[in-house]
C-alpha cells in the first residue's frame, strides 16, 4: 500500500487530500488513484510532477509498500 | 511638457515638501523611449538627483513615484506603479511595486509620476488633482493604521499611505494602496521621515493611446490568453501565490527555520491548498486584473488554530480519501489573505504551522504598514541569536503566540521591538551571527531556499535591491517551480539570470505585473512535466548559456514572443517601435542605471554576496552540490553584464546602452 498525496489544482478538483492504493510503479499508482477519484483515466494525473519519498520520479519508478507519493500540478511563480 | 507618445499624460511633478513648491520635472520623449517608465525611469531620475551617499531619513533623500505607459490603459495586469528611493534598510537604491489604484488615479489626475524632495515641518498629506497640488495638515491622521488612514481620506480617490511603522521609521516599513502593498526595502519609513503620511490622487483624465483600435483588440486577445494558460488561468486564480508552497517543500526550496532547512514537516497546514479549502471566500487582487491571484478570506478569531487542518494530513486505509476540505465559512471580517512570501516567512521559517494566526498577522502587518518578509526574516534571525546565546531576547522557534504584540512593539519601536525595527543586518552587527543573518545588502531574503536552486542564489547575491526574488531574476521558476532544469548546476545560470532580470525590469517599467510573463512558458510544456518535450527542454537548459550569452551580447531580437503580448501592446499604446530586443534593452539599461546609482552609494563586488550558511553549509549533509557555488557564477555574471571584476559597469557598456551620454556626470 502506498500513500498518494494530492496537491495543487488536482486536489481542489478531487476534493480530497490523499488516497491509498496498492501499486508496483508510479504509472500503476496513477491509474489506481484516478479510479479512486472516479476519473475515467489517469490523464489529468499525468499533468502532475510526481515525487516518491521526496525524490522526483518518473512513471516507471518502482514503488514499495509504505512509499509516499506527492502529485503536484503545474505551478510557476509567487 | 507634452509628448508625442500614447500611454503618457506628459507631466511629471516635482514636489518640495520643505518649501511646498511644486514644479514640472522635465521628461523628454527621448527619455521615454530609453527608460519607458516605472522603476527604470525612476532609476534615471535618481541617477540625476543622487550624487553620493546620503542619510535615507534626511531631507536630501528623494522619493520617485512612477507609473508605466500601460498603467490605466485597461491592459491586463497593468495597474502597477512603482516607488523608488534610497532605502533606509540597504542604503542603496530601492524600488517597490504596487497594484493598488493609486497609479491609475495619478494618471487620471494628469500625472505620470512624482518626484518628492525635502521634509515637511509637520505631518502632511498631499493631494494631487488635475488643477494642482494641495498640502493638508495630517496631524489628526498621524498614529492611525493604514486602514484607518485610508478611511479618513476622501473617498473615490487613489491613496498611498503609511501606518505607524512608517511614522516610527521602522527600516522595513512599506506603503499601502487599497489593500495592496509596496512593501519592500523601507520606503514607508522614508515617507515617515519626511512627515508625509499620505499621497492622494484624483481626476477624470483619460490615458491617451496611440492606436485605439489596435489597443482594444490587443487587450482582448491578451486577456483571453491569460485566461487560457495553466498558470494565469488556473493555478494562480485558484490557489494564489501560496499554491507554490507544496512544490517548494517537495524540492527542498522552502525556507524553514531561518533557512537552516528547505523542508517543513507540517507544510500542508500552511499550504495554498489549505488556504483555498479552509479560508478562501473569493479571489481578490490588483486593480483591474483579470487573473485575481489575491485571496479574500475571513479574519479568523483568536484561538482558531491550525489543529483542524493538520489533523487532515493524517490518514490510512485503501483506497480511500481523507480530508473534507470544508471551509470555515465566511464568518468575521473579510480581509486580504496572505501571499506565499508572508506565509513562508511567518510560517515554516519560524517553525509555525498556524495558518489562521498567519492570516491575522498578515492583516495586522498591513495595518501597521510593515513588510512581512523582512519582519519574519528579522524575527527568525533573532530567534536563532537567542538559541545560540548571542542575544537573550526570549524569542524561540515555534513559540509564536506573542508575535502580535511583538509586531506592535516593532512598529512603535518599544522594547526589543526598537532593535528588531533595524533589520537583521544591523542586529548582526550588534550581536554577531552575520553568517546566518539571512539578508543580502541588508534586505531580508524571501521564501526560496537557494541551496536547492543555486541560480536563485546568484540572483539574490547580485540583485540591486538586495535579497529579493524578483529583482534577482527569479530563476527558481526554471529550477523547479515551472520548468525543472538541474537546480544544482551552475551551468547557464549567469546568462539566464541576466536575461530574466532584464526582461522583468522592463515588464515592470511598462506598468505590468511580472506574473503576466508566465505565459511565455507554453502550456504543452507545463502540462506534461513527465513528457518527452519537457524532459528534453530541462536537459537542454544547462547548455543554453552560450547561445543566450550571444543573444545578450547582440541585443538584437526583432521578434514578438508568443505568450508575451506586452511588446505588441506597448506598440499599440505608445506608438513606439517595440520588439523583444528593444524591451530587453530597456531592462538592461534600467539594471545598469540602478547599479550605477548603487556604485555611487558605495556598493562593491563584496556586497554581491550571500550569507555564509548558504555558501558553506550543505543543505543535505554529505551532498556538496547542496551549497550555492556563488564565486564562479558571479564571475561569469559580471563578464556577461560587461562589468569589471569589481562589479562596475564599464564605460563601453554605458556608451552602448546610451546611459553615459544621458547621465553626463558619468
Amino acid at each position: 500500500m502506498v500513500t498518494v498525496r494530492l496537491f495543487g489544482t488536482l486536489r481542489l478538483d478531487a476534493g480530497r487530500r490523499q488516497v491509498e492504493v496498492d501499486a508496483a510503479t508510479v504509472a500503476e499508482a496513477l491509474e489506481k488513484t484516478a479510479a479512486a477519484l472516479g476519473l475515467p483515466g489517469a490523464g489529468p494525473l499525468l499533468q502532475a510532477a510526481v515525487f516518491v519519498n521526496g525524490e522526483r520520479a518518473g512513471l516507471r519508478t518502482p514503488l514499495k509498500a509504505g512509499d509516499v507519493l506527492y502529485l503536484l500540478s503545474p505551478a510557476a511563480g509567487g | 511638457m507634452t509628448t508625442r507618445f500614447g500611454g503618457y499624460m506628459g507631466r511629471m511633478l516635482k514636489i518640495d515638501l520643505t518649501t511646498r513648491e511644486v514644479s514640472e520635472y522635465p521628461i523628454s520623449d527621448e527619455q521615454r523611449e530609453l527608460y519607458l517608465g516605472g522603476k527604470v525611469l525612476a532609476a534615471r531620475i535618481l541617477a540625476d538627483l543622487i550624487t553620493g551617499p546620503l542619510d535615507p531619513f534626511g531631507p536630501e533623500n528623494v522619493i520617485v513615484v512612477t507609473t508605466g505607459p500601460l498603467t490605466g490603459t485597461g491592459a491586463p495586469m497593468a495597474s502597477r506603479f512603482n516607488v523608488s528611493s534610497i532605502s533606509p534598510l540597504t542604503g542603496l537604491l530601492a524600488s517597490s511595486n504596487c497594484g493598488g489604484s493609486f497609479g491609475l488615479h495619478l494618471k487620471k489626475a494628469g500625472c505620470d509620476g512624482l518626484v518628492i524632495t525635502g521634509r515637511a515641518d509637520a505631518p502632511v498629506w498631499v493631494e494631487i488633482a488635475e488643477d494642482g497640488v494641495r498640502f493638508h495638515d495630517a496631524s489628526d491622521l498621524w498614529g492611525m493604521t493604514t486602514g484607518e488612514t485610508q478611511a479618513a481620506l476622501p473617498p473615490r480617490t487613489g491613496k498611498l499611505v503609511i501606518g505607524p511603522a512608517g511614522e516610527n521609521r521602522v527600516r522595513y516599513a512599506g506603503l499601502v494602496s487599497d489593500d495592496r502593498m509596496a512593501a519592500r526595502a523601507g520606503i514607508g519609513a522614508v515617507f515617515g521621515a519626511k512627515n508625509l503620511k499620505a499621497l492622494v490622487a484624483h481626476g477624470r483624465k483619460v490615458v491617451p493611446v496611440a492606436r485605439q483600435e489596435q489597443v482594444r483588440s490587443r487587450i482582448k486577445g491578451w486577456a483571453q490568453e491569460l485566461r487560457a494558460h495553466p498558470i494565469t488561468g488556473n493555478q494562480l486564480p485558484r490557489l494564489g501565490t501560496a499554491g507554490l508552497l507544496a512544490g517548494m517543500h517537495a524540492r527542498r526550496m522552502l525556507a524553514t527555520r531561518n533557512f537552516s532547512r528547505g523542508q517543513f514537516e507540517r507544510f500542508d497546514a500552511v499550504s495554498g491548498e489549505t488556504l483555498a479549502e479552509a479560508h478562501l471566500i473569493r479571489n481578490g487582487g490588483c486593480t483591474g486584473c483579470p487573473v485575481h491571484c489575491g485571496r479574500e478570506v475571513s479574519l479568523p478569531e483568536e484561538g482558531a488554530g491550525a489543529g483542524a487542518a493538520e489533523a487532515e494530513c493524517a490518514g490510512a486505509g485503501a483506497p480511500r480519501a481523507t480530508g473534507s476540505g470544508q471551509k470555515a465559512g465566511p464568518k468575521g471580517r473579510r480581509v486580504k489573505g496572505p501571499e506565499l512570501e508572508t506565509i513562508v516567512l511567518l510560517g515554516p521559517n519560524l517553525e509555525n504551522a498556524d495558518l489562521p494566526a498567519i492570516i491575522r498577522w498578515n492583516h495586522l502587518l498591513d495595518e501597521l504598514g510593515m513588510d512581512s518578509i523582512s519582519t519574519g526574516g528579522t524575527i527568525a534571525f533573532a530567534m536563532e541569536l537567542n538559541e545560540k546565546g548571542l542575544w537573550e531576547n526570549g524569542l524561540r522557534f515555534g513559540e509564536v503566540q506573542d508575535l502580535p504584540r511583538l509586531f506592535e512593539d516593532i512598529a512603535h519601536r518599544r522594547g526589543i521591538g526598537d532593535l528588531l525595527a533595524e533589520g537583521s543586518r544591523r542586529l548582526a552587527e550588534r550581536f554577531g551571527g552575520m553568517g546566518f543573518a539571512m539578508q543580502v545588502k541588508g534586505l531580508e531574503l524571501p521564501a526560496y531556499e537557494p541551496r536547492a536552486a543555486v541560480g536563485q542564489g546568484l540572483g539574490y547575491a547580485v540583485s540591486n535591491r538586495g535579497g529579493c526574488h524578483l529583482n534577482a531574476g527569479y530563476l527558481a521558476v526554471l529550477e523547479g517551480l515551472g520548468l525543472e532544469m538541474d537546480p544544482q548546476t551552475p551551468r547557464a545560470k549567469a546568462a539566464l539570470t541576466m536575461l530574466m532580470q532584464d526582461l522583468m525590469e522592463a515588464i515592470s517599467a511598462a506598468g505590468n505585473c511580472l506574473f503576466s510573463s508566465y505565459d511565455v512558458f507554453p502550456a504543452a510544456l507545463l502540462n506534461r512535466p513527465n513528457g518527452l518535450l519537457a524532459r528534453a527542454v530541462n536537459r537542454l537548459l544547462p547548455w543554453v548559456g552560450g547561445p543566450v550569452a550571444l543573444i545578450l551580447w547582440l541585443r538584437w531580437m526583432p521578434i514578438h514572443l508568443p505568450g508575451l503580448p506586452l511588446t505588441h501592446a506597448l506598440e499599440a499604446v505608445t506608438g513606439m517601435k517595440m520588439d523583444l530586443g528593444r524591451l530587453k534593452l530597456i531592462g538592461e539599461r534600467g539594471y545598469n542605471l540602478e547599479r550605477l546609482v548603487n556604485t555611487r552609494l558605495g556598493v562593491t563586488a563584496a556586497d554581491d554576496d550571500l550569507p555564509e550558511r548558504l555558501k558553506s553549509v550543505e543543505q543535505v549533509p554529505g551532498d556538496p552540490r547542496t551549497r550555492v557555488p556563488l564565486a564562479p557564477m558571479k564571475r561569469q555574471y559580471y563578464r556577461l553584464r560587461g562589468w569589471t571584476p569589481d562589479g562596475v559597469p564599464t564605460p563601453a557598456l554605458l556608451r552602448r546602452l546610451r546611459i553615459q551620454r544621458e547621465v553626463g556626470a558619468w
